[in-house]
Order: structure tokens, then sequence, then C-alpha cells
């Protein structure tokens, strides 16, 4: 008896201890659940999400509301034959634009998410477009929301829009996917000024004080097309003094800019030779401008360099372009054309607008420091002043495939 | 009251009983009288046996008996050599003991025992027994029939350049697949007998002056410790003899290819042979020795290079694709390029899971589909690939079950898994993908590197006889390098043994295992 007692005591304690590790190892597991759990919280299925692919800011005007629109990706799988059938027809419904308005931008983004059945994600946004009207508000508020809400890339593609914003975004052009990637891919061609919300927010807050951007309008739609069937194109250059849109440039100042920028590309010169009745098209296959600031005796001056190559690609008068003569005539045209659209282009800046769009305070300060902090306050009067020397040196490589002009008799080539 | 009586009472101690009962005569030694012999190997083998005692008179004159089973023995070298001789062609002026019938036997391999328990091990081995009136020691002969399989191509492990031999289940053949490439007399081997029921022979083969005699004795002390039942497989003793026998990444290699083996040998490891199994044990091992193939020798070192990095590469990929693809998808949507969550939001857009569970169920189903493709027969192993290509691959997405990209990261993974040319060491990413995926899919890419992290933390702890499991990487021996994440053609390399036995550096210890504690 006393033995049972004795083995069922033993056999109790046994038990206890048992229970002991495994409530242990229970509430070991519960605690890695609960950790694992708190994860698994933000989880964020693809299916969940509003891919924002391009953001728009409008505003009606000074003092009233923001709207903030989002071009947001529908993913509805394309079958097979849709896609490969029809091209005539628009290509329906691969975004959707919605908007909000708020007295701020963040307090639009929230607006927005009420109205959309999916975590708006801004991640993937890759196109920024600001209304002109937006614009003359001023950039600031906009850059610090976009460069301060984690989710935006600062690296996507800013433009300025003459419709509003909310227009552009709601395009479905034909031949990509959105408008957003057909505004990313215009930009990557360089088909105007390439700037990033980085680069904007630098320019801005540089020593420049300036920005430019390129400017958006609608392509009108071909006759009998869904009117959203078009694209975006860009046309003209929007110039900023601080944050604050000022003018539009556009052909031939525009190009001007761009030269001054470092950032044409995509551009056909056109040379009209004076004895003759045709003329002569120029494509550049490189610009480079280089600028070299320079302080002497107190004056300040610029000098400024523009070096380009450039084949023939259209040849309209009798010469057969082979005498070098008839070249370096060609070439000379061509560097007056040329320096008389950049000069024009900095007399905008230097002269009309008092504003350092390319970067001339940049360049002293790198090149002469102590200078530039002795100075740096009197720049905005210091500016209209520099003596800018302009360069520009042309060379034609090639005349392309063809030697003597095409599609004419022959005894009318003028050879030499 | 039960429960608990259930839990303190001990198990009924069954193996030792069998002991007893198998081995009655542990210390008798043979007597002299030819009936008690007989008599006491009769009640050895009293049912349910088939041995053969064969009674004959030696030169008519003298009671013998022939003890032996017919399946194990060349009956007829038994005849002719054994029974012949003795029954006709004894010189009569000979004392016939068996000391003498020792000398004159025409069999090369005879020897004499003294013991029940020798000579009943030796007919279980297929030596036959001669028992002689008057002798109290018995004569074996190693007349066994050696019936095994043809040397063939290793199926396991195919090259496409390289010897075609492959290891059998007999060890004698084995040992001379060695032999014939090893002809250096400091190749020794020690043997062992493991297992109370099989008796398998295991031979530990290396070289002597290339392997550290440490690590040797280690290995004879750990095989030496083993008791067992009976050894079918080197799994067997490789789960007895490893140093964490709990880790999912094996600690030895185990090979069908003697060219592997004698390889591994001039390295300085060591190898068992394991009688009745075609795959020897290699160790110690590294985890980036077990991610080599022999093929990496045999063919340009170029081309050697490149698939190593690759095998390394997908090696990573098969671990963690799947994870990777998870968090990614469910946590860090920013990291993927638009375009391509363009297309992953519109292939995912009709699916009903999580894409964890959607990986959950791709992954299960293949290694389902794997697991029952190595199992069935050839000629249906086609059906399966059938099935799983269509049912899976296809109507699975048709169905809105899986998404496409999640096909291709789980097809990707498959093929990821078996590039790794050991199958062993594919076993251990297949089986962690599964926790790395759960960790993804609840902390997402945290989780990943948290189970990264662990693995790594497992691996640099874990040693093969005394060897680290990371070196030379980790503890780093870069003058090694050049066989890791090179592969330098001869000249450059050719140091080969002396510059992998630095893998153990002199001083490190063995972390000895009790391998009888387990």
């Amino acid at each position: 008896m006393m033995a049972w007692i004795a083995g069922c005591r033993s056999c109790a304690a046994a038990w206890s201890n048992a229970c002991l590790l495994r409530s242990a190892a229970l509430a070991l597991s519960f605690s890695l659940i609960a950790v694992l759990l708190a994860g698994c919280w933000d989880r964020t299925e693809i299916n969940d999400l509003a891919i924002v692919l391009a953001a728009g800011i409008d505003s009606p005007g000074e003092g009233k509301d923001y709207l903030l629109s989002a071009q947001v990706f529908v993913p509805r799988q394309s079958s097979g034959g849709k896609a490969g059938g029809s091209s005539e027809t628009t290509p329906g419904g691969v975004t959707v634009v919605k908007s909000a308005t708020g007295s701020n931008l963040a307090e639009a983004m929230i607006r927005l998410q009420t109205k959309i059945s999916r975590h708006v994600f801004w991640g993937h946004c890759e196109t920024v477009v600001i209304g002109e009207n937006a614009a003359k508000r001023g950039l600031r508020q906009y850059l610090d929301f976009l460069l301060r809400y984690a989710q935006f890339r600062e690296h996507a593609y800013v433009y300025m829009s003459e419709p509003p914003a909310r227009e552009i975004l709601a395009l479905l052009p034909p031949l990509e996917r959105s408008s957003a990637e057909a505004l990313r891919e215009m930009g990557n061609l360089k088909l105007g000024a390439k700037v990033t919300i980085l680069d904007l927010a630098k320019s801005i807050e540089g020593v420049g004080q300036s920005a430019v951007l390129s400017r958006l309008r609608i392509l009108p739609p071909e006759q009998g097309r869904d009117k959203l069937a078009t694209m975006p194109y860009m046309r003209g250059i929007a110039l900023f003094r601080k944050d604050a849109y000022i003018r539009t440039v556009t052909e031939p100042i525009s190009i001007g800019v761009l030269i001054m920028l470092n950032q044409l590309e995509n551009y056909v010169f056109t040379v009209k030779l004076g004895d003759s009745k045709g003329f002569v098209a120029i494509k550049p296959l490189q610009i480079r401008t280089t600028m070299t600031p320079r302080i002497q005796k107190g004056v300040w001056s610029m000098h400024v360099q523009v070096e380009t190559k450039g084949d023939i690609v259209l040849n309209t008068t009798d010469l057969a372009l082979l005498a070098p003569d008839q070249v370096k005539a060609i070439e000379r045209l061509w560097k007056e054309k040329m320096t008389g659209i950049i000069q024009a282009s900095i007399d905008l800046a230097q002269k009309k607008l008092k504003t350092d769009f390319y970067g001339y305070a940049a360049a002293f300060r790198r090149h002469y420091p102590k200078q530039w902090n002795a100075s740096r306050s009197r720049w905005e009067s210091i500016y209209p002043d520099v003596e800018t020397s302009l360069q520009v040196k042309v060379l034609i490589m090639r005349s392309g495939k063809s030697e003597s002009p095409q599609g004419v008799p022959e005894d009318t080539i003028i050879r030499k | 009251m039960t429960k608990s009586l259930r839990r303190s009472g001990k198990p009924l101690p069954l193996r030792r009983h069998l002991q007893e009962h198998t081995e009655p005569a542990a210390v008798h030694p043979l007597s002299s009288h030819l009936q008690d012999n007989v008599a006491a190997l009769h009640a050895i083998y009293a049912e349910g046996s088939d041995v053969t005692f064969h009674a004959f008179q030696i030169n008519q004159k003298i009671e013998a008996v022939l003890i032996f089973r017919s399946e194990l023995c060349d009956t007829a070298l038994l005849d002719r050599q054994i029974l012949g001789p003795l029954i006709t062609g004894i010189p009569d002026n000979l004392p016939l003991n068996a000391d003498t019938l020792h000398r004159i036997v025409p069999v090369s391999s005879s020897k004499l025992v003294g013991t029940l328990t020798e000579a009943s091990l030796n007919i279980s081995s297929g030596h036959p027994i001669l028992i002689v009136e008057g002798s109290s020691s018995a004569l074996t002969f190693g007349l066994p029939k050696s019936e095994h399989r043809n040397v063939e191509e290793p199926t396991a492990e195919s090259t496409l350049r390289g010897p075609r031999e492959g290891f059998t289940e007999s060890l004698t053949v084995n040992i001379s697949l060695l032999r014939k490439r090893m002809k250096n007399p400091n190749f020794k081997m020690k043997s062992i007998s493991i297992g109370q029921y099989t008796h398998t022979t295991v031979r530990l083969a290396y070289l002597e002056g290339v392997t550290d005699p440490a690590i040797v004795a280690e290995a004879m002390r750990r095989l030496s410790a083993i008791e067992t039942d009976g050894i079918l497989e080197s799994e067997y003793i490789e789960e007895w003899i490893s140093d964490q026998p709990k880790s999912p990444f094996p600690q030895m290699l185990s090979t069908e290819r003697p060219d592997v083996v004698c390889a591994n040998l001039l390295e300085g490891r060591f190898a068992l042979l394991i009688d009745g199994t075609p795959f020897a044990l290699v160790a110690p091992v590294t985890l980036f020795s077990m991610l080599q193939s022999p093929e990496d020798y045999y063919q340009h070192f170029m081309m050697s290079i490149f698939i190593r990095w690759l095998r390394y590469l997908f090696y990573f990929l098969s671990l963690v694709l799947p994870s990777a693809y998870v968090a990614i998808t469910t946590y860090h949507q920013e990291m993927i390029p638009t375009v391509l969550l363009l297309s992953v939001a519109k292939a995912r857009e009709e699916i009903p899971f999580p894409a964890l569970i959607e990986a959950l169920i791709m992954e299960i189903a293949f290694e389902a589909l794997r697991e029952a493709g190595v199992r069935l027969p050839k000629q249906v192993g086609a059906a399966v690939s059938i099935v799983g290509a269509l049912i899976i691959g296809q109507a699975a997405t048709t169905a809105g079950i899986v998404s496409a990209p999640m096909v291709i990261i789980v097809a990707i993974t498959g093929i990821a898994s078996f590039m790794i040319p050991r199958y062993s060491a594919g076993l251990a990413s297949r089986l962690l993908r599964f926790p790395i995926m759960l960790l993804a899919g609840t902390l997402g890419l945290t989780g990943m590197m948290l189970g990264m992290m662990l693995i790594v933390i497992h691996l640099c702890g874990l040693r093969s006889f005394g060897v680290p499991y990371l070196s030379p990487v980790t503890p780093t021996s870069s003058s090694v390098w050049r066989d890791v994440f090179w592969r330098s053609p001869p000249g450059a390399n050719r140091n080969q043994s002396s510059n992998h036995r630095s893998n153990r550096k002199p001083g490190m210890p063995i972390i000895a295992r009790q391998a009888n504690k387990r």
C-alpha cells in the first residue's frame, strides 16, 4: 500500500513536470505565432493593390482646393483574341483615373483612398504631371509632399501640362499601355527636358533657384476615334523662377534652352542657302555645351562653348556636297543659325527674365568659391550683367548615303 | 493511474532476450568429440534453417562432418576441392587432424577456428566448416558463392565524361574497383563487423600519410560504438556516426562511384565501404564539397568554373526563390519593376489564394509529384510527368487556382534543386524551403533573412568529423579557395591532397560524439 502511494506520488511528480514542459512549449509557440502574426497584418496581396502609374496635380486657382488625380492600373486579364485582332478600337480601360480634392495634397490623397476599393499604392508612380494653374501656385508644396511621403519615387519624371493634368492622365494611348508609360518613354527619348522629382527639387533649391519642365499638350485624336484614344506630346519648355511658373518658350528658343541645358537630342536644323532656292537639313549626332566662368578684375564673364557634329539628312539644293567649299559654306550657315538660337535663349534668361536657368551660379561657385561666397547675396544683381561669350563649333561628318542631289538631271548638279 | 503506470513502465528487454537465445555458445570452445560439436551446432540450427550436415569418412578411416549452407557456398568447388581429395587422396602416413588438413586441402583460403560462435558465424557467411573426429578446432574454407550484380553504370550519379563503373552490393567487388585505381601500398583498409544480426562487414579505407590519423581513429571509435541489430544501407551508419544526425545537412557524402571515392581519398578523406549496398560513405565533407560533381574535374576547367558558379547560384535559388517571390509580392511591391508588377498583377487578379498559400500548394504538389516519379517504375513514370505538366502546370493556371508567375517560380526552383549533383545535399534545401517560405509569408524579406541567418548559424556550428562544415570559407583558408570558387587547371592545383588536408588545421579538435548515446 505504501509502495503504491509512493509510486503514485512519483508518477504525479513526473506528471506535473511534463505538464510544465508542455505548457512552456505551448507558451513559446504562442509567442512565436504572435510575433509572426504581427508581420502578417502588413501583408498586402497584389490583388488588393490599386497600382498608381501617374499622379496629376491640378488647381482651379489661388485659394481654392487642390485636385489630385491618380492613374490607376486595371489588372484585367487581356484575353488573347481581343489583343491580337482589332487594333482599331481603343484599348478599353487599361487604366482609370480617379481624382479627389483637398485643401492640400496629403488631404486629397486620403480622400482619394476613400473612392478606391483597394490600397492606393504610389510606389510605382513614375510620372507626375502638374497642371499649369497648379504650377502657377508654386511647386513647393508638391515637391515637399512627393519627397516626404514614403511611397513616391524620387526618380519619377515631372512634366507641366497646358490642359489640366487630369485630362492628360485620362488619355488611353493606342500605342502604349498607359499615358504614364508613354510619357516615361518620351522622357527617356529626351524629346523634351528630362527632369525627375529630385532634379527639380535640386535645381530649385540650388544656387540657380530656377527650373525648367517640359510642357505637355494633347494630340488631337484622329477623326472618328474616341477622344481619349490619343497621346500627350511635348511642346515647349516651361520656365520656373524659384518654384513659380513664369512663362513657356517654344521653338526655336526652347531648342536654345535645351542646348544650354545639354539636353537636346532628336532635332534637325534646317539651313537655307542664300543663293540657291533649296535648303539643307542637318541632324546633329552630338551636341556638347561647356560653360567656363571667369572673374577678371572684378568682371564676371561666362564663356559658353557649344560643339556639335552632324550628318546631312536632306538636300534640296543643286549642290553636290562633295567640294570642301560647299560643305564649309553649309557649316558656316549652320553655325550662324545655332548661334542665333542660343544667343536668343541666353538673352531671354539673362536680360528679360533675369533668371539663371543654365547653371551659371553653380559654375561660378565651383570655379571661384571665395568670390562666390563673398558676393552670393548680390548674385541676382550680378547675373544679368555677366558677360556671356558664345562660341559654336560645328562639323559636318557625313553627307548621308548620297553624295549628289537625287531626283534632278545630272547636268544641273553643281559639282564645285 | 493506468496512464501513469504506462508512463513509468519499462519496455520488455527484448533485445537482450534474443541475444542470449541466439548465441548460446558464446564462449564454448569446440570439443574434441565430433558428436558433441555436431550436436551443439544442430542445437543452434535446430529449426527452420537450411544447414547441410554432410557426414563422411576421411580416407575411409576418420569420421568427419562438413557443415555448410548450400545456397551460400560454391558446392561444385566444395565437391572438387575438398570432398574429393579428402575421401580418396590423402597419403596414409599423415596424422589426420584439422591441423594437418589445413595444410593439405587444396583451397587457398582456409582457416582454423576454435569456438562454436566462430564456427556458426562462418557457416552463416557461406564458409563451409569441416569438423574432424579428435580435433578441437574446425577448419573453414573460403568458398562462398559470389552471387552479385555485374558492375554497371551508376544510375544516381551519371556523368557525360568519366568512368562508367559503379559500386555493386558486393564488398569484394567494390574493394577490387578501388584497388584497381589506387595502387599505392599506403592505401589501407580497416575492417569492422557491425550489427548483431546482420554482421555486416564495414571497411574503412584511407591513404596512410594523406588522411589525418586522428580522423581515422575517431571514425573507428564511432564505428565500434554502434550497437544495432542490423546495417542494411549506408544511411544506417551515417545516422549513427554523423556529428549531428539531427541536422538536415548531410555530414557524409554517399556515392556509388569508385572514382569519387578515390578522388576523396586523395584529398585526405576516408571512405566507408559497406557490404550489401552500392553506396560508399565519405567524410569529412564540407558544404562546398557536397556541391561538387565529379565532372567538375573531367571537363575543361573554364566550363567547370561556369557550372560550379551556376550550381552555387541555383542552390541558393532552390532555397529562397519561392520565399523571395512571396515576400516581395506581398510586402515589397515597390521592389518589382513596374512593367513586371503590372504583368504579375494581371496574372494574379483572378487567384483566390494569398501568395503564400499559392506557393505552398504548388511546392507541395511539386514535391509530391517528384516523389511519385521516383517510386514509380519507369514505364509509369512518363504518365506522372504528363499529369504534372498538364494538370499542375497548364490546368491549374487556366482554372485560376495558381498564377502563371508562380508556376514559373516553382519550375525554376524545381530545376534548381535538380542541379545539385548530390541527392542528399539537395534534401536540405528542399526541406528548409518550407519554413523559410512561412517566415517570408509572415514577415516579408525580414523573415526570409531571419531564416537565412538561422541556417547560416547552424552551418557555422556544424562539423563533419571535426572539420567545420563551411570551411574553407569560414574558418577562412584562402589557399583552398581556388578549388571552391574556382577550379584551377592542373599545374596550378597539382598538390591537391595537401591543400585539402589544410581543411582541418593541426590543432583543431575533433568533436567527439558518443555514438551509443542516442
